[in-house]
C-alpha cells in the first residue's frame, strides 16, 4: 500500500506536465474557433441591426422587429423577434410572415 | 451572458423603435380597404400587364407584371364560381398580345389541356370570333398559330405516341412512360408479367416507328417466322431476346390478356383512328410545324371512356414536359391544366414529372397553371404541399378547405374580435363568396379580395356557328379527315401485317449510341 502511494505522488508532477503540454497545444485551435465563430456571430446580426430579412423562397420582406410574443416565457413586448428580453430566449429563425417558409437569421 | 445576448442587449433601443414603427404600419391607422390599395399598387407593373380583376367599391383596376401573371399558379374554386371564366380571361389576354396587339405585344406559347371541354369550348368560339372580325393577313395568323387536338368520328387530330423521331429521351424511356401513362390511366388490372410484356411490346413499337395496331400485335404475338422478321430491326437485344423466347418469357395468359388489352384500346374509332396513322405517313400529311397555341380538348363528351382521354392528355402532358428543358426561355409559356386532380391524383410517372415540372420549368420560361375544384380533398397532401410550394400565386374562389390556405395571408387591420371568431368568419365568406369573386394570393403580398374581369362572349353568332366555323377554318388545318385515316390505317395493315415484306427498320435516332466499334468507324467514315 505505501509503495502505491508513493508511486502516485511521484507521477503526479509528469500529469500535470504532460496535462499542461496538452492544453497548450489546444490552445490555438480553441482561439481559432472562437474568433471563427465570433466573426460569423457580427456578421449574422448585421442582418439584425438591419432590421429586414427578404425571405429566400418567396422573396417577400420581413420586419425582424414588431411587438413579438416569447414563445418560452410568453412576454409580449416591441424588440427584435429573435431575442426575449425577459428570458433571454434567442431564436435563429422565424417562419416568413407571406408564405410560412422558415428563414434562419442566426 | 454570450456574444449574442450582449449585441442584442446593445441594439435593445433601436430595435425598440424599429418595431414600434412596423407595428404602427401593419395596421394601426391603416383600414382594410387602404391595406388593399396599398398591396394593389405594389403589384402593379410599370406598364402592360395583365388585369386580373378590379378591387373595392370602385372597381379600381388590379394588373400582374407579365412574368407574375405567367408563372405557375393554382386556380381554385368550386363549380359555377367563375373560375372557368378567370382562366379564359387570362388566356385570351395571352392570345391578344401574342397575336394581335401591336402596343404592347408579348410573344406567348399557350397550351391549353382540358380534360372537360368546356374551357376548350368557350377559347376555341373566343378565337373564332377575333377570327371572324379579322381582315385577311390576321386570319392567316390565327389559323396558323393555332394547333387544335380533337377527335371525333369525322375527323381525328392524329398524334404518333410511341414515335421517337425526335429524340429527346431514349426509345427505351419513352416506352416506359408511355406504358406507365397507359396502364395509370385505365381502368384495368395489371399483373407483374402483363405488365412486362406491354413495356416490351412497346419498345418494339418505339424501335420500329409502328403505331398501336391490333392486327399487328396478334399477328406478332402469334407467327413466329413474322415476329423474328420484325424483331431483326430492333436494336435493343433485351427486347429482341424476351420476344424470341417468348415461349418461355411470356405465357400464354399474359400473352392473351395483352391482346385484350390492345384490343380494347383499339375498339373505339376515335382513339384507333388518331393513333394508328403510321408516323411517316403522318409527316407527309401534317408536317410539324410550331404552333404557338395548342389547345387540346380530352373530354370525351360521354362517346368515349373517361380513361381515354384522361390517357391522352397524359400522352401530350409528358411530351410537353420533356420538350419542356429545350424550349427558349425569352418565349414566356403558359400551360393550362384544367380539372388538374383528374392527372394528379395518381402516383404516376406524369404526376412525378409535373412535380418536377413546377419545381424547375421556371427556369425556363414556362409556367403552370393548375385548375381545380378542390385540392385539399382531391390529391394527396404531399403532391398539395408540392403545388403550394412551388407556385407564385393562388386564386381562390368559392370553396371550404383552401380557404385555410388564404387566411395566414389577408391584411389584418385591429378590430375588437378575437383572432379564432376572425378565423371563422373569414372561412364563412371565402364560402360564400360570390360568383366572379376571389382572393388573390401573390407569394410576397397580403392576399386581396377582388372581382375577375368579365369576359364579354362572342355574341356575333351563335355557339353552333362558331363552332362550326372554328372546325371548317381552324381545327382542319391540324386534323384529318376520318375516311383518310382509315384509308391509311389499311394500307399499313395490308403493307407491313398482311404482306410478306417487312419495311427496314428507321435509321438511328441522334440519341441512340453507335453499336460496336465496328459501327462506329462506319458512322465516321472510316470504315469499310
Amino acid at each position: 500500500m505505501t509503495g502505491l502511494h508513493t508511486t502516485s505522488k511521484k507521477r503526479f508532477p509528469t500529469r500535470l506536465a504532460a496535462l499542461t503540454l496538452l492544453h497548450l497545444l489546444a490552445a490555438p485551435v480553441y482561439v481559432v474557433r472562437f474568433l471563427v465563430r465570433t466573426l460569423r456571430t457580427l456578421a449574422r446580426f448585421r442582418t439584425v441591426r438591419r432590421g429586414l430579412i427578404e425571405c429566400p423562397h418567396c422573396h417577400g420582406e420581413n420586419a425582424l422587429d414588431l411587438l413579438a410574443t416569447c414563445r418560452r416565457c410568453g412576454v409580449t413586448e416591441f424588440g427584435s423577434r429573435l431575442h426575449c428580453s425577459n428570458c433571454g430566449q434567442t431564436n435563429s429563425g422565424f417562419a416568413c410572415d407571406a408564405c410560412g417558409a422558415l428563414i434562419r437569421v442566426l | 451572458m454570450n456574444l449574442l445576448d450582449l449585441l442584442f442587449a446593445g441594439s435593445r433601443q433601436a430595435s425598440y423603435q424599429r418595431a414600434m414603427a412596423n407595428t404602427r404600419s401593419r395596421g394601426i391607422t391603416e383600414t382594410d380597404a387602404d391595406a388593399h390599395r396599398r398591396i394593389a399598387r405594389e403589384l402593379e407593373p410599370e406598364r402592360g400587364g395583365f388585369p386580373f380583376g378590379t378591387i373595392g367599391r370602385d372597381a379600381s383596376p388590379v394588373r400582374l407584371p407579365d412574368e407574375t401573371a405567367l408563372a405557375s399558379s393554382l386556380v381554385i374554386g368550386a363549380s359555377g364560381s367563375g373560375k372557368t371564366r378567370f382562366i379564359l380571361n387570362l388566356m385570351q389576354r395571352a392570345i391578344e398580345r401574342s397575336l394581335l396587339s401591336s402596343a404592347d405585344p408579348l410573344p406567348v406559347e399557350l397550351e391549353l389541356v382540358d380534360p372537360k371541354q368546356e374551357t376548350f369550348d368557350l377559347l376555341s368560339q373566343y378565337i373564332v370570333a377575333l377570327w371572324l372580325a379579322a381582315d385577311g393577313a390576321t386570319r392567316e395568323r390565327i389559323a396558323s398559330a393555332v394547333r387544335v387536338i380533337d377527335w371525333s368520328r369525322d375527323a381525328v387530330t392524329p398524334v404518333a405516341p410511341f414515335d421517337n423521331s425526335a429524340g429527346e429521351v431514349s426509345n427505351t424511356y419513352l416506352a416506359y412512360l408511355r406504358t406507365d401513362v397507359a396502364i395509370q390511366a385505365g381502368a384495368h388490372s395489371y399483373s407483374g408479367a402483363l405488365r412486362q410484356a406491354f413495356f416490351m411490346f412497346a419498345c418494339v413499337l418505339v424501335e420500329r416507328r409502328f403505331p398501336p395496331n391490333y392486327r399487328f400485335a396478334m399477328r406478332f404475338l402469334d407467327d413466329e417466322t413474322y415476329r423474328r422478321r420484325i424483331l431483326e430491326g430492333v436494336a435493343d437485344a433485351d427486347v429482341r431476346a424476351f420476344f424470341e423466347e417468348a415461349k418461355h418469357s411470356l405465357p400464354k395468359q399474359t400473352r392473351d390478356a395483352l391482346l385484350r388489352r390492345i384490343q380494347s384500346d383499339m375498339s373505339f374509332p376515335e382513339v384507333r383512328l388518331s393513333v394508328g396513322i403510321p408516323p411517316p405517313d403522318l409527316d407527309r400529311l401534317l408536317p410539324r410545324r410550331a404552333t404557338p397555341i395548342v389547345l387540346g380538348n380530352y373530354g370525351s363528351s360521354m362517346t368515349l371512356p373517361l380513361a381515354k382521354g384522361k390517357e391522352r392528355a397524359s400522352y401530350r402532358l409528358i411530351d410537353v414536359l420533356l420538350s419542356a428543358p429545350r424550349r427558349d426561355p425569352r418565349r414566356r409559356g403558359l400551360l393550362v391544366i384544367d380539372e388538374s386532380p383528374m392527372l394528379l391524383s395518381e402516383e404516376n410517372e406524369l404526376t412525378a414529372a409535373l412535380m418536377e415540372g413546377a419545381r424547375t420549368l421556371r427556369s425556363a420560361g414556362m409556367g403552370v397553371l393548375f385548375a381545380a375544384q378542390d385540392f385539399a380533398n382531391a390529391l394527396p397532401s404531399q403532391i398539395v404541399r408540392t403545388l403550394m410550394l412551388n407556385t407564385r400565386w393562388w386564386a381562390v374562389f368559392q370553396s371550404r378547405e383552401e380557404a385555410e390556405w388564404i387566411y395566414p395571408h389577408i391584411a389584418r387591420s385591429p378590430s375588437d374580435t378575437s383572432d379564432a371568431d376572425r378565423h371563422r368568419e373569414f372561412v364563412r365568406t371565402v364560402q360564400n363568396l360570390r360568383r366572379q369573386h376571389f382572393y388573390l394570393y401573390v407569394k410576397g403580398h397580403s392576399a386581396l379580395p377582388l372581382r375577375a374581369p368579365d369576359v364579354g362572349d362572342p355574341a356575333v353568332r351563335s355557339a353552333a356557328e362558331l363552332r362550326a366555323v372554328f372546325r371548317r377554318e381552324i381545327a382542319s388545318r391540324s386534323t384529318i379527315a376520318a375516311r383518310t385515316a382509315v384509308d391509311l390505317i389499311a394500307k399499313w395493315e395490308a403493307e407491313v401485317v398482311d404482306g410478306v415484306s417487312v419495311p427496314p427498320a428507321p435509321l438511328p435516332s441522334k440519341a441512340r449510341s453507335p453499336r460496336g466499334i465496328d459501327q462506329l468507324m462506319k458512322d465516321l467514315g472510316l470504315g469499310k
